[in-house]
């Protein structure tokens, strides 16, 4: 996640963490910033403690990995680790896929 | 029979020893006691035969270019001549075309840059064959929900409406 960020985000590519917590504990946004430091995580985190955004994509799974076109449609879908280098050539296809602004 | 159950059965037979020193060596087989003739003619058949083909390589090859020169030389010249004519017909084009060649070519480098402008938008290389084949498979599944999040670590409040033209990866994580 980290290594894409920062080979992908000259090319228009961005990682949005949504941080939906599954214990209280998880629930202190300090906790999380301090996971952000021990882990090096620079991109963009959410706080999802009310677990809106959670609810909004009907998610289920931790963790879980929407990829989403330049037009905004979901394209593919990975629940759990593994299988980086598919997902990888995922984002390298959707980056080179041609777009125009309406 | 082999040879060695045969050499067997004449030594141990008595007239296979009465008749080896009629041969004059010690070989016990008479068909063995043949070759060496058999070599000597073998070997004259095969030096008659490398004369034979060092006498015909001396002589065929002298034949054969003669005859090819000869044919090449009268193809080169007419592959020349057509050339020649080639170039001069082409030249003549050029004397007389050379002004709207020159139009010609500013009103591409024109094109070419409208046509740079209209996909200026779209900077990323076009994708490889297995890109486009792989994004097939990757058919929309939704127009992806907005983020409704107000605190935000790293970065401002995101809205996916916002970042169009973007490739994003929405995450759901926890740090424990």
């Amino acid at each position: 996640m980290r290594e894409w960020h920062q080979k992908y985000a000259d090319d228009g590519f961005v990682i949005i963490g949504v941080h939906t917590p599954e214990f209280r504990h998880e629930r202190d946004v300090n906790n999380v910033e301090n996971s952000l430091v021990r882990l090096d995580i620079d991109f963009a985190v959410a706080i999802d403690n009310d677990w809106k955004t959670w609810r909004s994509y009907n998610n289920r799974y931790w963790p879980a990995m929407y990829f989403i076109d330049k037009t905004g449609q979901i394209r593919y879908l990975k629940i759990g680790e593994g299988q980086y280098a598919y997902s990888e050539s995922v984002i390298q296809a959707l980056l080179a896929e041609p777009y125009t602004a309406n | 029979m082999t040879v060695k159950t045969l050499t067997k059965a004449l030594t141990d037979n008595d007239v296979g020893r009465r008749e080896r020193p009629d041969l004059g060596h010690s070989c016990a087989v008479r068909l063995s006691c043949r070759r060496p003739q058999v070599g000597r003619r073998y070997r004259f058949a095969l030096l008659t035969l490398i004369c034979g083909l060092l006498l015909a390589g001396c002589v065929v090859p002298e034949a054969i270019p003669a005859q090819s020169d000869e044919g090449n030389q009268s193809e080169q010249d007419a592959k020349v001549v057509a050339i020649q004519t080639r170039v001069a017909e082409e030249r003549a084009q050029q004397g007389s075309d050379g002004e709207e060649a020159v139009a010609d070519g500013s009103d591409g480098a024109q094109d070419q840059t409208a046509t740079v402008e209209e996909t200026g938008e779209t900077l990323a290389p076009a994708p490889t064959a297995m890109q486009l084949e792989l994004l097939a498979k990757l058919r929309p599944q939704g127009e992806a929900p907005e983020l409704l999040n107000e605190v935000w670590l790293n970065s401002e409040p995101l809205k996916l409406a916002d970042l169009r033209g973007n490739v994003v990866l929405v995450e759901f994580w926890t740090y424990g």
